[in-house]
C-alpha cells in the first residue's frame, strides 16, 4: 500500500484535538441544577376538598397528600408538606385517609402508623405499633378498627389516646371495611372470604364466601352490601361481584367477571345507586342490574388508572391516572354523563379520594 | 527477562512493542505498560515476557473504534476485599445504582440501564436470563486480574445487551510460573470481615488457580436522618450479609496449537434486605446462589485460531419476607455452546466468524410454567489493516434467531486510526439490541410475550493522546457518544389494569467523557493523577400516554454529571490514593419533578507491601467516607458515614 504523508494534516488535528478537549472542558460547565418549581400562593374558598392520596413509590418515603378546592379549581399538590413545614415527611406508602371526629387519619402503609392531624391537616399525633395498616374504620367517638396487610389481625384503636389497644385476630391481608348493624364487614385480599365482625364484643362471627382478592366494600341504598373480589389471573381464578344481604350474611346475588379481568376499587354514587369500579377503564353499573355492564363507562386509552372516587357532593367521578408509576399522577374528573371536566397534577401514584 | 532497575523498564517498552507486533493499538500498550510498571514497583520483581499470548480474539476485536480502559492493577489491589461494583464506581464514569453495601448494585453506563450492559466472565455474559441483569456487590473485584471496561454498543459481537458498553472480567494467567500462594485477611466497620486465598500453581504445560473468597458483614452501620430532628442519627439493621464463593481455573497446554481451559465459579450469597426509618421491621432475606462452569478449546496455527466453548449458568435466587408471607423461588440455567474462528487470510485481513447457541429456561412461581429461550446466532466479521497497520478497521454482521420469533440484525463499523505517535482516533457505529428478559414475556401477571427487542442504532468516537516525557507519561482522551434506542421496555397498565411491559419509548442517549492521566515514574517513586469524567443527557423522546410528562426529560437514577478523581503517590513498596467522587443531580421520578441532590465523597486507601525471599506481606488500610458525608445514592436507601477497612495478605512465591 502506497505510504501517504501525514505530516501536512496534522497541525490542524492537534488544533482541532485542543478545541475538542476545551469544548469538554466547557461543557461541564453547565448548570446542573434542577428548577425548583414554587408552590403558587392559593387562596382556598369555602367549597369542599378534595383531599388525593399520594402513596409514593415503595421504600422511597416520597408520599403525599393533595388538595382541590373545586370552588377555584385551585391545587395544592403537597397539601401535607405545606400544613407541615416542620416535620414535612409523610414516610412510605400513603395508603388511606378518613376523617373522624373532625381530625384527619392519614394512614402510613409501610411505616406502620397512622398520622393524627387536625381539621388543618397539620399534624397532631401519631398512632404507632401498628404492622402494615390499611384503612380505618370508625365503630364509636372512640374506637376504630383499622386492616393490615399483614398482621394477621385487625387492630383496635382508641381515638382519644391515640393507641392501639387490641386486636381481633383476623387471617390474611385485610382491607377496606363497613359498620352495619352493629357489625363490621372486613375484606381481604388473601383469602375467599370477608369477615365479619361483632362490634360489640370486638370478635369475629362469621364469614362470607365473596372470592379472592376481594378489596372494596360499599354499603347502598338498600343497606345491601357490595363486595368486589378481582380474582386470580395467575391461578385463573375469574373475578366476582357479589350483594350481601347484611342481616343474613347470606350473599343474595352474585355476577362473575371473564377471564383477564382485574376489576377493582368498587365505588358508590351519592345517591347510593350506582356502583362504579376500575376494570381497566370506568365501569358504571346500577345496583338493579342484573347483569354486569359489557362496555367500559369511560374508557383507559393509555391511562394507567389506579384509583378511583365518586364524589358524594355531586356525582362527579374522579380518576387518578398513575402512568409509568414514576411521575405525578394525573387527575380526571368526569361529570356524571362521562364526560371529562377537567385533570390537575397530584403526587406520585394516587390511589384514592377522600371527598369533604 | 530479570528486570531489576529502571532502565531495565525502558527496555522493557521497547520490547513490548516489538512483542505486539503490530505495535498498533497503542492505548492497549499504554495500559499495557502502566499494569507491567505498576506491578514492577509494587507487586512482582520478575516478569517473564517468554509465553505472553498474542491472541486473536473476540476482546481484541471488540476494542477497536472503542474507548476501552483497565483498571489501574496498584489500584485494583487497593480494593482488595471490595466488590467490582466499588471499583467501576470510583474510577469510571458507570454510574452504579447501589442500595447500599452489600446491596443491589446495577450499572448505569452511558444513559443506559442495568440490562443495557453486558457483564462478560471469559466472554460469557453472566447477566441472569430472568432479570436480564447481574448483582454487582456480589462480584468480588479479586477474583479478576484484569477488569477491562468497554465503552459503546456492540451487539454484534457480545449479542443482547451490548448496548451501553460491556464490562469484561478476566484473569489470563501465564505458563511456567511457578506456585504462587497469598492468602488475605481484612475487617472492617460494622463487623466486615473478609477471607480470601489464592493458589496458583503454573507450570510449563498446566495451570491451576483456585481461589476461595468469604465477604461478611453486620452491615448495621449509622447514617443521619435530617428529616428527623429529635433522633437524627440512626442505625440500619436487617443488612447483614455473607458472601462465599470459589473459583477454579483450569489451563492445558496440549500441544504447542491447542490450549484447554476449564472455569467454575460457584457462590453463595446470604443477606438480609434491610428496612429502613420508614418501616419498623423487616424479617426479609434473600439468597443468590450461582454456578457458573466454563470451557474452552482453542487451536492456533499460524493463520488460523478456531475455539469450541460451552458454559452453563445456574441461577437461584430465593426472597422470602415472612411478615408479609413471601416466598419466591426462582431458578435459572443458560446453556451456552459457541464455535469462533480467526482467519488471516491476507497481510492485511483477518476473517472471524462463529456460531452461539444459547439456551435459557427458568422455573419460579411467578411464572404459570417453565419457561424457556433460546437463540441461535452467527456472527461474521473482518477486520482490515491499512497504512501500515496505522488504520484498523473491523465490521462485523450478526443475527440471531430466538425462539420467540425475533431475530434481530446487528452490526457494526468501527475503526482505529493512529493519526501520529501520540494520538489515536477511534470511530464505531453499531446498530445494537436487548432482546426481552423471561421476566419481561413471562411474568404472571403482566408478562408480554409480544414485546419485541429493544433496538438501536449508535456512534461513538474518541481521541487519545499519549506521551511520554522523560519519566511522566500523559494520557488524555475525550470521547463523545450518540444513541437512539426504539422500543425501549417499560410497564405499564395492560388489559385489566395489571401492569404489562411494552415497547413504548424511544430514548435518547448523548454524551461526552474525558480522561486525564498524568503517571510520574523516577527511581522507586510513582505519582499518578488520574480524573475521569462523564456528562449523560438520557431523555424520552417519545412516549404514547397522554398527559405523560416524562417526554424531554431525563431518564430517573441518570446523573447528567459524575466527575471521579485520584492521586496515587508510591515509594518503594507502598502506596497511597485519595479518591474524590462527584455525582451531579438525580431525578427520581420520570417527570423529572423530584431529584436527589448531588454528593461528593472521599476516600483514603493505601498499601504497603514488605518483600522477604519468598513470602512477602501486602497491608491494606482504607477510609470511605472520609468528611462524614451524609448521601444517599438512590431515594430512601441511607449510606455509611465515615468507616473503616484494613487486612493483610500474606504471598509466598516459589
Amino acid at each position: 500500500m502506497a505510504q501517504y504523508n501525514f505530516t501536512a494534516p496534522l497541525f490542524f488535528m492537534i488544533n482541532y484535538f485542543k478545541i475538542t478537549l476545551l469544548l469538554f472542558v466547557l461543557s461541564s460547565c453547565v448548570k446542573d441544577k434542577p428548577q425548583d418549581v414554587i408552590q403558587p400562593q392559593v387562596q382556598l374558598t369555602t367549597a369542599k376538598k378534595v383531599y388525593v392520596i399520594n402513596e409514593g413509590n415503595f421504600g422511597s418515603g416520597n408520599s403525599s397528600v393533595s388538595l382541590f378546592d373545586s370552588g377555584n379549581d385551585a391545587v395544592i399538590e403537597n397539601f401535607y408538606q405545606s400544613q407541615n413545614t416542620s416535620s414535612p415527611i409523610i414516610g412510605d406508602v400513603a395508603q388511606s385517609l378518613s376523617k373522624i371526629n373532625d381530625k384527619f387519619y392519614l394512614v402510613v402503609n409501610n411505616s406502620g402508623k397512622i398520622i393524627v392531624c387536625d381539621n388543618q391537616f397539620k399534624k397532631i399525633n401519631q398512632i404507632t405499633n401498628l404492622s402494615s395498616p390499611r384503612y380505618v374504620l370508625p365503630i364509636t367517638n372512640q374506637k376504630a378498627y383499622v386492616s393490615d396487610y399483614n398482621a394477621n389481625a385487625i387492630n383496635v384503636i382508641d381515638l382519644n389516646t391515640n393507641t392501639k389497644t387490641s386486636s381481633i385476630p383476623c387471617s390474611g391481608w385485610t382491607e377496606k371495611m363497613v359498620l352495619i348493624y352493629n357489625k363490621a364487614l372486613v375484606t381481604n385480599m388473601k383469602r375467599d372470604y370477608c369477615y365479619v365482625i361483632n362490634t360489640i364484643t370486638d370478635s369475629k362471627t362469621d364469614s362470607i364466601s365473596v372470592g379472592i382478592n376481594n378489596g372494596s366494600i360499599e354499603i347502598d341504598k338498600n343497606d345491601k352490601i357490595w363486595v368486589l373480589s378481582g380474582g386470580d389471573n395467575t391461578n385463573s381464578i375469574l373475578g366476582k361481584l357479589s350483594r350481601i344481604n347484611p342481616l343474613t350474611n347470606q350473599i343474595e346475588q352474585s355476577f362473575q367477571f371473564s377471564n383477564n379481568d382485574s376489576p377493582n376499587s368498587l365505588c358508590l354514587n351519592k345517591t347510593k345507586d350506582t356502583l362504579y369500579f376500575l376494570n381497566g377503564g370506568i365501569y358504571k353499573m346500577p345496583i338493579t342490574s342484573n347483569a354486569l355492564p359489557v362496555t367500559e363507562f369511560i374508557s383507559n386509552g393509555t391511562k394507567n388508572f389506579y384509583g378511583l372516587g365518586v364524589n358524594p357532593n355531586d356525582y362527579t367521578i374522579y380518576a387518578a391516572d398513575a402512568l409509568d408509576y414514576i411521575q405525578k399522577s394525573t387527575i380526571y374528573i368526569f361529570g356524571a354523563n362521562g364526560a371529562q371536566k377537567k385533570y390537575f397534577n397530584a403526587g406520585i401514584n394516587a390511589n384514592g379520594f377522600y371527598f369533604e | 527477562m530479570r528486570l531489576k532497575t529502571h532502565k531495565n523498564y525502558q527496555k522493557l517498552t521497547v520490547t513490548i512493542n516489538k512483542h505486539f507486533a503490530c505495535g498498533f493499538n497503542f492505548k492497549i500498550k499504554a495500559v499495557i505498560l502502566l499494569a507491567l510498571a505498576t506491578n514492577y514497583f509494587f507487586a512482582q520483581d520478575t516478569i517473564s515476557l517468554k509465553n505472553v499470548e498474542v491472541r486473536a480474539n473476540r476482546i481484541e476485536l471488540s476494542r477497536i473504534g472503542k474507548k476501552t480502559e483497565t483498571i489501574d492493577s496498584t489500584i485494583k489491589q487497593q480494593f482488595k476485599f471490595n466488590s467490582i461494583a466499588d471499583v467501576l464506581s470510583l474510577n469510571t464514569p458507570i454510574f452504579i445504582k447501589s442500595y447500599g453495601p452489600g446491596a443491589l448494585s446495577t450499572t448505569s453506563f452511558r444513559g443506559g440501564n442495568a440490562s443495557q450492559t453486558a457483564i462478560l466472565w471469559n466472554g460469557f455474559n453472566i447477566q441472569n436470563a430472568m432479570l436480564g441483569q447481574s448483582d454487582l456487590s456480589l462480584i468480588p473485584a479479586s477474583l479478576f486480574e484484569n477488569i477491562e471496561i468497554e465503552y459503546g454498543g456492540s451487539s454484534s459481537l457480545w449479542g443482547s445487551g451490548a448496548v451501553g458498553g460491556s464490562i469484561h472480567l478476566k484473569n489470563s494467567n501465564l505458563f511456567n510460573q511457578g506456585l504462587t500462594t497469598s492468602a488475605s485477611i481484612g475487617a472492617g466497620s460494622f463487623g466486615l470481615k473478609n477471607l480470601s486465598t489464592n493458589i496458583l500453581f503454573s507450570k510449563s504445560r498446566f495451570i491451576s488457580s483456585t481461589k476461595v473468597y468469604n465477604n461478611i458483614s453486620n452491615n448495621n452501620f449509622n447514617y443521619k436522618d435530617t428529616t428527623d430532628k429529635e433522633n437524627q442519627i440512626k442505625q440500619q439493621k436487617n443488612a447483614d450479609y455473607n458472601f462465599l464463593g470459589l473459583m477454579q481455573e483450569l489451563k492445558f497446554l496440549i500441544n504447542s496449537k491447542q490450549i484447554l481451559s476449564v472455569n467454575a465459579w460457584i457462590n453463595s450469597n446470604q443477606r438480609r434486605l434491610p428496612s429502613y426509618d420508614y418501616k419498623t421491621e423487616s424479617k426479609t432475606y434473600q439468597d443468590d446462589v450461582a454456578s457458573r462452569i466454563t470451557a474452552d478449546w482453542s487451536f492456533i496455527n499460524t493463520n488460523f485460531k478456531s475455539t469450541i466453548r460451552a458454559g452453563y449458568f445456574n441461577d437461584k435466587i430465593n426472597y422470602t419476607d415472612s411478615l408479609v408471607q413471601l416466598f419466591s423461588k426462582s431458578k435459572t440455567q443458560t446453556l451456552i455452546a459457541e464455535n469462533e474462528n480467526y482467519l488471516t487470510w491476507n497481510k492485511k485481513h483477518q476473517l472471524n466468524f462463529g456460531v452461539n447457541f444459547t439456551s435459557s429456561s427458568a422455573t419460579t412461581n411467578n411464572y404459570a410454567s417453565t419457561k424457556s429461550l433460546n437463540k441461535l446466532s452467527f456472527l461474521l466479521g473482518n477486520k482490515f489493516s491499512f497504512l501500515n497497520n496505522k488504520l484498523l478497521v473491523y465490521t462485523a454482521a450478526r443475527i440471531d434467531y430466538f425462539s420467540t420469533g425475533a431475530f434481530p440484525i446487528t452490526g457494526n463499523v468501527s475503526a482505529d486510526y493512529k493519526l501520529t505517535k501520540q494520538i489515536a482516533l477511534t470511530l464505531n457505529g453499531a446498530k445494537v439490541y436487548r432482546h426481552p428478559t423471561l421476566n419481561e414475556l413471562y411474568w404472571l401477571p403482566g408478562g408480554n410475550i409480544n414485546l419485541k427487542p429493544e433496538q438501536g442504532y449508535t456512534q461513538e468516537g474518541a481521541i487519545n493522546y499519549n506521551r511520554q516525557i522523560n519519566n511522566t507519561t500523559f494520557f488524555v482522551s475525550g470521547a463523545v457518544f450518540n444513541r437512539k434506542i426504539n422500543d425501549w421496555i417499560l410497564w405499564i397498565p395492560g388489559a385489566g389494569g395489571n401492569p404489562s411491559p411494552i415497547n413504548i419509548q424511544q430514548v435518547w442517549s448523548r454524551g461526552a467523557e474525558t480522561t486525564w492521566r498524568v503517571n510520574y515514574i523516577k527511581n522507586k517513586f510513582r505519582c499518578a493523577v488520574n480524573i475521569v469524567t462523564g456528562y449523560v443527557l438520557s431523555t424520552i423522546e417519545s412516549n404514547n400516554q397522554e398527559n405523560n410528562n416524562s417526554v424531554n426529560k431525563q431518564l430517573i437514577y441518570t446523573p447528567r454529571y459524575t466527575i471521579n478523581s485520584n492521586v496515587l503517590i508510591g515509594y518503594k513498596k507502598t502506596a497511597i490514593t485519595f479518591f474524590n467522587q462527584y455525582v451531579g443531580y438525580r431525578y427520581t421520578t420520570s417527570d423529572n419533578s423530584q431529584w436527589l441532590n448531588p454528593y461528593q465523597i472521599s476516600s483514603l486507601r493505601l498499601n504497603h507491601t514488605i518483600n522477604f525471599k519468598v513470602i512477602s506481606f501486602n497491608v491494606f488500610g482504607a477510609c470511605n467516607n472520609l468528611f462524614n458525608e451524609n448521601y444517599t445514592i438512590l431515594l430512601g436507601r441511607p449510606m455509611p458515614l465515615r468507616n473503616y477497612e484494613i487486612g493483610i495478605t500474606l504471598q509466598t512465591k516459589k
